[in-house]
Formats: C-alpha cells, sequence, structure tokens
C-alpha cells in the first residue's frame, strides 16, 4: 500500500465517522446531497474534522474548488505531499 | 386591487431575476405569466380555487405564484421534499384544482398530479418571452381584504402543518411596512438563500418585485466561500438569513469580506446567539444589520430593529412595524403596561385570517375556531419596553418545572447557548424518579470548542456545561448530535425531535 491509499483510507475514515456511513459506501464521486447527512453544517464538520485529522487548514479558494470526495482527496493529497508526514 | 398588480406597479423593463446562468427581465415576466394566466383561464374554475406550487426557488416558481395570484386564484406552496404523508394531508386539506411543479419532482409527485398541471416544460422559452406584441390582460379583479392570495403551511414544528390563509391586503400592507423600514430602494438587489415557500423567502419576493429592485438566486451548497463569492459576482446589496445561515458564514470566514457592494443583511427566523450576532456585526461592519421579528400568521414581518438601534438595544426585536400593532395580554386578556411581560397579540393589515379548514372540519361540531378575527396570538412571550421596543422572552407553552419553579424552556436553551460549549440545543422535558420534571438536552458541541477539547461523551459534555450553567438547569438526560433536526425553514423541527430514537444518556 502506498502513501497514497493510506491517505485515502484516511480520508475514507473521516467520512464513515463524520457521516455515521460505512467505508463500502465511500466513492470518490461523492457529493454533497448525495449523503443524508452531507448537507450545509455537515459540510461544515466534514472539513474541521478533515483539517483536524491531516493538521492542515483549507484556503477559501480551495473550498471553493471543491465539488467531490474526489476532489477532497486530491486537495488534502497536494497539501500534505509537501509535508514530512503523512 | 390584485396583489399582482401591487407587485409590478413600479416595474418596466429591468432585470428582475439573476440565477447563476440566467437573468430575466420584467416584460419575460410578465410575458410568462400572461401565458400561464390564460392557461388557467381557459379552464374556467371556480373562484378561488387552489393550486400546489412545488419547485425550488426559480423564474418558474415565481412566475407561477404570480399567474395564479392574476387569475384570483390561491396559491399553495410546498417544500419539494415533503414527505408523502404530509404531501397527502396538505392536499386533502386544501383540495386543490391543479399543480405546479418542476419537472425534476414529477416521478415523486406522480400520484398527486391531476388533470390540470403544469411545469417548467409547459413555458415558452426565453426567445419567444422576449416579444413585445403581446397584449396583456387585466387582472382578475379581487376583494383584497377577503380574497385570499395564498394559504402559507406553516413548518409544523409541532404537530400536523397548519395552512395561514394569506389576503391580498395582507401582503401589501407588510411588504409596504418592511420596504419602509428597510429603506429599499429600486437599486436594491438581494441575495436569496432562503426559499420562496417559507414567508421570509417570499417577503423578500414581494418587497424586491414592488420598489423595482432584483433578486439573485443561490444555488447549490451553502458555505461561507461560495456564498460570498456569489455575493461578490452578482454585487448585491442585500442578504437575509435565519440564524444557522449567519453560524454557517461564521465559520469560515478566515478573511476580511470584500463586498463594497453590499449595504444591509437581514437577520430572522429565530434568535442568534449574542456573541455571534456580535460577530456578525463586527465582520461586516460597514454594513447595516437588521434583526427581525416574524411569524407566517402575521404574513411575514412584525417588527424589525433598525440598523441604528442595534448597538444599544441588541436584546430586542425592534419596533412594531404600522401594520402589525403589538399588545401585550396576560392570561386573563388583560392588557399589560410596558414593561410587563405576557403574550405578545398582534393586530392590524398584516395578521391572516386564520388557518385553512377542510370541508369535514368546517362540518365537524367542534368547537375549535380557527379564525384568527383580527387579533393574532403568537403565542411568544415577551414585553415592550417604554419606547415601544419589543423584547421576545419565551414560548407560552413551553415551561418546565424544576426545584419547584417554572422555567421557560426558551430561557433554558439561551442559557446552553451563551456557553462556549453550545453552538445549538433543543430542551423538552422529561419525567425523573424524584423531582417530577427535569431537562432533557439534544446538544450541538460547538465544533471550535471541540477543537481544543474534544468532548465525545456525555459525562465529559456535562462536566464542562457545570462551569457555566446552573445546577437545576444541567441535563438529566442528554443526546449529543452533530445537527438538531430542521425543518427546512431553519426552525428546530420539534416533532422529529421526541420522536428522535437516538440513545441518551442518563447524565443527572
Amino acid at each position: 500500500m502506498d502513501d497514497k491509499d493510506l491517505l485515502k483510507n484516511r480520508v475514507v475514515d473521516v467520512f464513515v465517522k463524520t457521516f455515521k456511513i460505512s467505508a463500502e459506501n465511500y466513492r470518490s464521486d461523492l457529493q454533497p446531497g448525495q449523503l443524508k447527512e452531507w448537507d450545509s453544517l455537515g459540510n461544515e464538520i466534514l472539513l474541521m474534522n478533515l483539517e483536524k485529522e491531516f493538521d492542515i487548514e483549507f484556503s477559501e479558494d480551495e473550498i471553493l474548488e471543491v465539488n467531490t470526495s474526489g476532489d477532497l482527496e486530491a486537495l488534502i493529497l497536494s497539501k500534505v505531499s509537501g509535508n514530512e508526514s503523512l | 386591487m390584485n396583489l399582482y398588480d401591487f407587485l409590478l406597479e413600479h416595474r418596466s423593463d429591468q432585470p428582475f431575476l439573476s440565477t447563476a446562468s440566467d437573468i430575466y427581465t420584467d416584460q419575460e415576466l410578465r410575458c410568462a405569466v400572461e401565458f400561464v394566466f390564460q392557461k388557467i383561464q381557459k379552464e374556467s374554475f371556480p373562484r378561488q380555487s387552489r393550486f400546489l406550487l412545488i419547485a425550488d426557488n426559480s423564474f418558474f416558481w415565481v412566475v407561477s405564484y404570480l399567474a395564479i395570484i392574476k387569475a384570483g386564484h390561491v396559491v399553495v406552496p410546498v417544500a419539494p421534499d415533503t414527505d408523502a404523508p404530509t404531501l397527502a394531508f396538505i392536499q386533502n386539506q386544501v383540495e386543490p384544482e391543479g399543480v405546479f411543479f418542476s419537472d425534476i419532482y414529477a416521478d415523486h409527485l406522480q400520484k398527486y398530479l391531476g388533470s390540470f398541471r403544469i411545469s417548467e416544460k409547459s413555458l415558452p422559452d426565453q426567445n419567444r418571452l422576449k416579444s413585445t406584441d403581446l397584449s396583456f390582460s387585466t387582472s382578475v379583479e379581487v376583494d383584497d381584504k377577503k380574497d385570499l392570495a395564498s394559504i402559507m403551511f406553516t413548518s409544523g414544528s409541532t404537530g400536523k402543518p397548519k395552512g395561514v390563509m394569506v389576503t391580498h391586503r395582507n401582503i401589501m400592507a407588510n411588504t409596504s411596512d418592511i420596504i419602509q423600514a428597510l429603506a429599499l430602494t429600486e437599486s436594491d438587489k438581494v441575495m436569496v438563500v432562503l426559499p420562496f415557500y417559507y414567508c421570509f423567502g417570499t417577503s423578500l419576493l414581494h418587497t424586491h418585485l414592488r420598489i423595482g429592485g432584483e433578486l439573485c438566486l443561490y444555488e447549490g451548497l451553502y458555505s461561507a466561500p461560495k456564498i460570498l463569492k456569489a455575493m461578490q459576482q452578482f454585487k448585491v446589496t442585500g442578504f437575509a438569513g435565519v440564524p444557522s445561515h449567519y453560524e454557517l458564514l461564521l465559520m469560515r470566514m478566515r478573511s476580511e469580506v470584500q463586498l463594497p457592494a453590499l449595504r444591509f443583511l437581514q437577520q430572522a427566523g429565530g434568535r442568534l446567539r449574542p456573541e455571534s450576532l456580535k460577530k456578525i456585526s463586527e465582520v461586516f461592519k460597514h454594513q447595516q444589520l437588521y434583526v427581525m421579528y416574524g411569524q407566517t400568521e402575521a404574513t411575514a414581518r412584525i417588527s424589525i430593529l433598525a440598523a441604528d438601534d442595534f448597538k444599544h438595544r441588541s436584546e430586542s426585536v425592534g419596533k412594531p412595524l404600522p401594520h402589525s400593532q403589538v399588545q401585550i395580554f396576560d392570561s386573563r386578556g388583560k392588557e399589560l403596561a410596558s414593561g410587563q411581560e405576557g403574550e405578545v397579540c398582534i393586530t392590524g393589515d398584516a395578521v391572516t385570517l386564520g388557518y385553512w379548514q377542510s370541508k369535514t372540519e368546517k362540518n365537524s361540531t367542534s368547537l375549535e375556531n380557527k379564525s384568527f378575527n383580527g387579533i393574532l396570538r403568537t403565542g411568544d412571550l415577551g414585553f415592550l419596553d417604554k419606547d415601544g421596543y419589543l423584547y421576545i422572552t419565551g414560548r407560552k407553552s413551553r415551561f418546565i418545572k424544576l426545584a419547584g419553579k417554572r422555567v421557560s424552556m426558551a430561557a433554558i436553551e439561551d442559557a446552553y447557548k451563551a456557553s462556549p460549549v453550545i453552538l445549538d440545543c433543543a430542551i423538552t422535558k422529561t419525567n425523573h424518579p424524584v423531582m417530577g420534571e427535569a431537562v432533557r438536552a439534544f446538544l450541538v458541541i460547538d465544533p471550535s470548542y471541540n477543537r481544543t477539547q474534544s468532548l465525545h461523551d456525555p459525562s465529559e459534555v456535562l462536566a464542562e456545561l457545570e462551569n457555566y450553567i446552573q445546577r437545576e438547569w444541567l441535563p438529566y438526560q442528554l443526546t449529543l448530535l452533530n445537527e438538531l433536526p430542521k425543518t427546512k425553514s431553519g426552525k428546530i423541527d420539534r416533532q422529529k425531535l421526541t420522536s428522535l430514537d437516538q440513545e441518551f444518556k442518563n447524565v443527572g
């Protein structure tokens, strides 16, 4: 398992905990509204949980570009790839 | 006067509605309304027939709403995600002659659609709407004091939804009052995130149509960066939201807002936490903040706290509007002097006729009278100060007996929300083996507090709360939630709350 997979597993884990879904229901093309709990407030909680998990902070511009769960994976990968501790 | 003529009286051919992809002008609106109006008139429905309108905010919504009103009939706006039993209930109540709906809901609505149905597809395309050779029919004459323009179903935060009967006069009176209180002008352009089927949303439509202003529709997930970007792009002068809209904005506003066009903010639909209200007034320091109080039963808005008054009276919901006079009554119906707390009652042209009754309800021998007879008992408790400012202190029916004292549950909720631990909460009663009654709390932990403390366990939360809440008010039963169940209009869905089959913990 490479770093990318490890990172994705951690993202999935945050989704599972935040939205109380099972890991099998995670896909990289999930969009807000497709999960019952992924509404406006759910989205804020998700972002905060991801920031906490990866010790990063999303900027407003970055959030503007996020439309799917896959976008979040890519964004997090790009943000932590510079860090040593994956 | 028919409400349609009142709303379009001062419009010529300006843009009235913008979406992310389209701009619609007054002339396009008039043409589309005419088209739908003629379809309705062809059927010779009986006077004041009811029509369901089930669509998201859109050009189609506005056209349908206005065409039904122009034809002297009654619009019944319904939230598109209304569940099947509620939809069946509403249909049973109002016995509609037809349904106006967005095509995307066609499958979901199949069994409710009778023979008269109009969807987005029935509208001519935008190019044909530009033709100016169309002659416009005169609106159907109405008795504006008696005839209904709409039946607005209240969110039903307790029990079954109730259909509020709103007359043409109600809307005209309330619309004029709001325009005056907010000093709206034809250059105002409001960002709409509230649904039009909710009275706060419809009031944005009414006021901006009447004044010759513009509405910009926000589509998609509500998140601070996206909504702020949209406000920049549309160059809106106004924004309106319920407490959750403002809380969500505050959660992710990192940099100072650059919105030179933005002139004012409207906040209604419940009380915003005092510290959030303060933050909003700091973040938007160049904008005027209007805090308002209202009820569907009084058309939309009852009182507005002028931006200039906010500094010194931030606890107040402002001064009553001219067509919504406020009096405070005690439980025996005696009017109370200023400073004394009692039930907030409203009289004036903005007071609606009452709740709609189905045929069977009308024929039943039950003595329950659902009309207001000119005086609306809001069920809210409050007082007027000596200068005529209104303060809301709680709900009449929501009391709990704690250690022998009758306490308003709203006061307890306020105390919880005032602590840094809690973002949102709802209190209900539960039985206590010794005390009789005790607090059951549904709590949403403030994520920014949680960030430093990591609160997951109810007993840890209780330990934190002990620092901020007096002992008798602490929860006996506690449920932690990611968010409270809310109705579409942002109010706590108390019916759903009581049915929440979540595990709770006896902590008291």
